[in-house]
């Protein structure tokens, strides 16, 4: 909310600076976001010298005009009386936005182009006059800006009222809360005698057909009006909260709403039909054109202002276009109401309008404050207009407000806040927001006043009294200690470590959005059954880009991937840890799961002095895949040839397996993918269940003796058939319970070059080691001949 | 061999030992004098041979000059080891090393995990719960019903069947109120979710939130606490103040303040020129919250924070556009 600072001042005692203010606004609770000067709009208008006047071609009343600035010269078209040559004034240049509301631009006016606008008084935001250009002293320095020459200054504060304190939304309303603040005086606004009578009844009447929805509605009628502009002052203060000023009847109800915060509403009353106001919920089917100029339709949960045929207004929220005061009018019918502030927002958002009227009443406006609010709109009205208000006043009050009471206990107080006040200091903070106090048994029974909807609780009346004592002056404590908390759970611990091991892998750690692009999906090619083609999808998502929530995390790194290759970095090597989503029936909660994540691409190992580049292979990813399992304390994982997964190269791709259950894959993209994402460099993927790892990790370790004897290797080298996996030869192996066989690794695998065609030259290297002895050559190579045979046999391999 | 002739091997033979240039130069003198053929072993083993005067007297010297002779071998041997020592081995030491390459937490996490830290120190237990909410965990528990016009201070982003993402951590608090009967103190960080996206934010981020529930806990512990978590995360020079605020599920509510830790509270163009950084809301916990997971607010008190790791993040770090941290780019996660 924007808060002129001397428009404040008109209520308030205030001896602190616009910036001390908001200082002191912002240490008890209304924030204020900035401070400026409302003439900063008007900045960019300069003083300009008339050095040539010509009349215009086209048009008796115009003149063409040549301004300097000093630097640079402007042809201006201009309508005012007392251009003239010599003569210093105001030029604003394109952009700019007057007082009046207008944006200034260039133009063509009747042929002749136009490059700003002099400036009225009335423009600048300065008086009220607009008899013609605006005449500065002769001596005003040429290209100054016209706002800091004349000093103009008009201090606004920016205040972020938090939602609990609609009372504050309006400039009474704030020095009501400087006055508690800074203990200082705060004027009470008179309240105009305004003729009370029969005679409105005869020409009007308003029945509620809806007293839980409008719990009062309150009416002046104001006749034979002339409806023109409203005075400059009034017409200024709208502008410096940063609304336009339009007549002298809405002016009013604008400048009370922002004076009182009590949101108004003027009718032309002869074109109400019936000359009669129904408050009452829409009809289906029925539609309003709004001020705004759209036409809306509405339905049975809308409550409007109707005349006796059709809705004149959504209530609360914008008058009908239809029977808007304009300067044909000649009777107004001027409402002041409190309406529901639950139905207020609720059809707010139904039809996504809101206005500074809605904003107020969904935040609740002070229920004794419509009358007041009326009467100094009607007061004003008849003394712009010259109208004359009609006796009687209209106030139907089906539910008039109730003041609250509220017990505050003394031992809650301090229990809360750990401090003691004496009961009369405590009173005294309560008075200084109108709360009424009276003694209790053990405390005190506070009444707020009528506007503070947000106090309702004996917490609320403790939050008063710390936030004006001030939070800051409360005292500090640590709480008593008590034996700490639970112990980590398994997901934590298991996360944490996986980090770990993942990042001493050298692998970097990666977040990406939950959301994803549906299109996404599409490119990795899951089967319609597939339950990652069916993500949980956004209603209301920022783009295309993030409108479903992801199944996989593969999307995700693949953008990653290609963020950095296309931003020159093109080796990637990170991970993920997050979850996926899979919509269940109905509204229930989706399956959040739980998966691991990587991408591998570009240099394994990268160029230097030392060795040459490597690209990542499928092993690299295996090898993290292998030690980190390890490490997991994992049994029992095994890596199968080939994928189902659509998106990978089925050639080069493995499935995990955790004893028999998939737990992931891993592989290299798919040509045709790479070639859809502009990438042209091969990337490696996995994805494991994580949620499957947190529940068979083991991280419990076994210490096993080292060795105290030496072992004994053995090298085999085979002759085998291409075809031939290698990993059945080892199952081979271990299967065979060898004595003493401590360890196999395959230390060479060869094809090519001196291999005969369709065979592979395999290495393997068996250590032994006996614990309790050293082993006899002669014992190592009995046993050792004995496995050879065994592989030649099963295998039919020769030995090379 | 006479004296004469043995001296003069003597001779010859220290000075091939001292200017043998190598190992192998010096081994071969070795052998050459004192190998099992060498020209001094055969003098020795002649002996034997000598008539009996000349024995002792060729005897003793030529003993003494073996003994001589595999003392200036060690000493050579000495020599040469530490004149190796000396030498450069004609490496460019000034090359850069072998590029070794580490993996790193994003920092987001990082900060997650340092944060979270803090808390366990003090007794508090990690808490997590599910991202997509219903519309009960995330508002109507924590007092704020559909009408509530504090709904406007989250954007939400709703899903096609009527649920939604959170936009704050606090459902977990409510899951947990539900599941566990006081007193309590957890933390709840995780993903959250709002429909925002500049500078200063993205559309997800990530939150930890605190809750402590017991019969005697108060505003000032609430301080307490807040104030050792802004000094552990930013310095112990840094300054805290408390102000009041609104949020619909604690009263009193509060925001705390930061020294800005770019000017230390002289005012800059991060903290807007007011020497203070806004940095997490908390509040004594709302009654009506209570009430929702059946705790008796007569019986117990609580407080509650919440805070937005991204912020701290970046103050912590520098860093001036909070989208840099869901583009992944390398070149930025290296940084920390």
């Amino acid at each position: 909310m924007l808060v002129p600072y001397n428009w404040l001042k008109e209520w308030v005692k205030v001896s602190l600076s616009p910036k001390e203010l908001a200082e002191r606004l912002t240490l008890t609770g209304l924030e204020v976001e900035g401070v400026y000067n409302a003439y900063e709009d008007l900045e960019d208008v300069k003083i300009v010298k008339i050095v040539a006047v010509k009349p215009h071609p086209q048009a008796d009343k115009l003149a063409v005009c040549q301004v300097s600035d000093g630097a640079q010269e402007y042809q201006v078209v201009c309508g005012a009386p007392n251009v003239r040559v010599g003569l210093k004034t105001a030029f604003a240049p394109p952009g700019v936005i007057l007082f009046t509301g207008n944006k200034v631009s260039p133009a063509e006016i009747r042929g002749v182009s136009s490059q700003g606008v002099l400036c009225s008084a009335y423009e600048l935001g300065i008086s009220g006059d607009h008899s013609g250009i605006i005449e500065l002293a002769e001596d005003a320095p040429l290209g100054q800006s016209v706002v800091k020459f004349l000093g103009l200054d008009e201090p606004i504060l920016e205040v972020a009222v938090t939602p609990n304190r609609g009372d504050c939304l309006s400039i009474l309303g704030l020095a009501r809360e400087v006055a508690a603040l800074c203990e200082t005086t705060f004027k009470k606004p008179e309240l105009p005698r305004l003729p009370l009578g029969e005679e409105i009844f005869l020409e009007t009447n308003v029945i509620i057909e809806v007293p839980e929805l409008c719990y009062r509605y309150a009416g002046r009628l104001i006749k034979n009006v002339e409806v023109k502009e409203s005075p400059f002052e009034i017409q200024k203060k709208l502008w410096l909260c940063g609304l336009r000023p339009i007549n002298n009847v809405v002016d009013v109800t604008n400048y009370v709403l922002l004076e009182r915060g009590q949101p108004l509403h003027a009718f032309d009353f002869d074109l109400l039909e019936g000359r009669r106001i129904i408050v009452r919920l829409a009809r289906e089917g029925e539609k309003i054109l709004t001020l705004d100029g759209v036409e809306r339709k509405l339905d049975s949960k809308t409550m409007v202002i109707a005349d006796a045929v059709r809705p004149v207004a959504i209530a609360g929220i914008m008058g009908g276009e239809e029977t808007a005061v304009t300067e044909k009018t000649k009777n107004v019918f001027l409402e002041a109401a409190w309406f529901n502030p639950s139905s207020i927002r609720l059809t707010s958002q139904r039809l996504r309008l809101s206005s500074d009227s809605s904003y107020r009443f969904e935040r609740g406006i002070d229920p004794e404050g419509v009358i007041p609010g009326l009467e100094q709109a009607a007061q004003m009205i008849k003394e712009f207009t010259g109208g004359e208000i009609i006796s009687g006043r209209i106030d139907e009050y089906p539910k008039p407000y109730v003041p609250r009471e509220i017990s505050l206990s003394q031992k809650k107080l301090s229990l809360y806040l750990k401090i003691d006040l004496e009961p009369e200091k405590v009173t005294h903070i309560l008075e200084r927001v109108q709360v009424k106090v009276e003694k209790g048994i053990d405390g005190f029974i506070c009444t707020p006043p009528s506007y503070r909807h947000d106090i309702a609780l004996p917490e609320d009346l403790i939050e008063e009294v710390a936030r004006l004592y001030g939070y800051d002056r409360l005292p500090v404590s640590v709480p008593k200690a008590e034996i700490a908390g639970k112990p980590p759970s398994k997901f934590e611990k298991v996360a944490a470590k996986t980090r770990y091991f993942m990042t001493a892998l050298g692998l970097y750690e990666v977040i990406n959005y939950s959301f994803i692009s549906p299109k996404f999906l599409e490119l990795l090619g899951f089967s319609s059954e597939d339950p990652r083609a069916n993500p949980l999808k956004l209603a209301n998502p920022l783009s295309e880009e993030q409108s479903v929530m992801r199944t996989t995390l593969v999307p995700g790194l693949l953008q990653t991937a290609q963020t950095n290759i296309f931003r020159e970095h093109p080796t990637v090597k990170v991970f993920e840890l997050g979850r996926v989503f899979f919509p269940k029936e109905g509204s229930s909660l989706p399956d959040e799961k739980y998966r691991l994540a990587g991408v591998l691409t570009g240099e394994a190992s990268p160029l230097s002095c030392f060795r040459s580049e490597r690209k990542f292979d499928i092993f690299d990813v295996k090898g993290i895949l292998e030690t980190f399992f390890n490490e997991l304390g994992l049994k029992g994982v095994s890596f199968k040839p080939g994928s189902e997964e659509p998106f990978l190269w089925p050639a080069l791709s493995l499935t995990v397996k955790l004893s028999d259950k998939n737990i992931g894959f891993l592989g290299a993209l798919r040509p045709g993918i790479l070639e859809k994402l502009d990438i042209s460099q091969e990337i490696f993927l996995f994805e494991l269940d994580f949620d499957v790892l947190i529940e068979k990790a083991s991280f419990e370790k076994k210490f096993v003796p080292l060795p105290k004897f030496p072992a004994t290797s053995r090298d085999l080298a085979l002759l085998l058939p291409d075809g031939v996996p290698v990993a059945e030869i080892l199952a081979f192996v271990a299967d065979k319970e060898i004595p003493y066989l401590e360890k196999v690794s395959v230390i060479d695998v060869y094809k090519g070059k001196g291999i005969p065609e369709g065979k592979k030259s395999l290495t393997l290297r068996f250590v032994y080691r006996a614990s309790s002895r050293t082993l006899t050559d002669e014992e190592v190579n009995e046993i050792q001949e004995k496995v050879t045979q065994d592989i030649l046999k099963q295998f039919q391999a020769t030995l090379r | 061999m006479d004296e004469k002739e043995l001296k003069s091997l003597r001779d010859k033979a220290l000075a091939e030992i001292k200017s043998a240039k190598d190992e192998r130069a010096l081994e071969a003198a070795r052998v050459k004098f004192l190998g099992r053929k060498g020209e001094l072993t055969q003098v020795l083993k002649s002996i034997a041979k000598l008539p009996p005067e000349l024995k002792p007297v060729i005897g003793k010297l030529a003993n003494q000059i073996k003994k001589e002779l595999e003392e200036a071998l060690k000493e050579a041997q000495e020599a040469l080891k530490a004149r190796k020592e000396k030498v450069l081995p004609g490496v460019d030491l000034t090359l850069p090393g072998r590029p070794y390459l580490l993996g790193k937490l994003h920092p987001i996490t990082q900060v997650m995990e340092e944060l979270c830290e803090i808390f366990l120190r003090m007794g508090f237990s990690i808490a997590t719960g599910p991202e997509v909410e219903l519309d009960y965990y995330n508002f109507e528990a924590l007092n704020i019903p559909e009408d509530h016009p504090a709904r406007d201070m989250q954007a939400t982003f709703y899903l096609e069947n009527g649920l939604l993402l959170r936009t704050h951590t606090s459902p977990i608090q409510i899951r947990t109120m539900e599941r566990e009967k006081p007193p309590l103190r957890i933390i709840a960080p995780g993903k959250v979710y709002r429909c925002d996206s500049d500078v200063t934010h993205t559309p997800m981020f990530h939150q930890i939130e605190g809750l402590m529930v017991d019969k005697d806990v108060s505003f000032a512990d609430l301080k307490g606490i807040l104030t050792i978590f802004a000094q552990e995360t930013f310095g112990e020079e840094t300054r805290v103040r408390f102000r009041p605020s609104y949020f619909p599920f604690t009263e009193p509510s509060v925001e705390m303040d930061i020294s800005c830790v770019i000017c230390g509270g002289d005012g800059c163009r991060v903290c807007g020129q007011t020497g203070w950084l806004e940095i997490l809301g908390a509040g004594m916990v709302h009654p009506n919250v209570f009430r929702a997971v059946g705790y008796d607010p007569d019986e117990w008190v609580g407080f509650a924070f919440g805070l937005g790791v991204e912020r701290i993040a970046m103050l912590k770090f520098g860093i001036n556009d909070i989208r840099l941290f869901y583009e992944n780019h390398l070149r930025f996660l290296e940084q920390f």
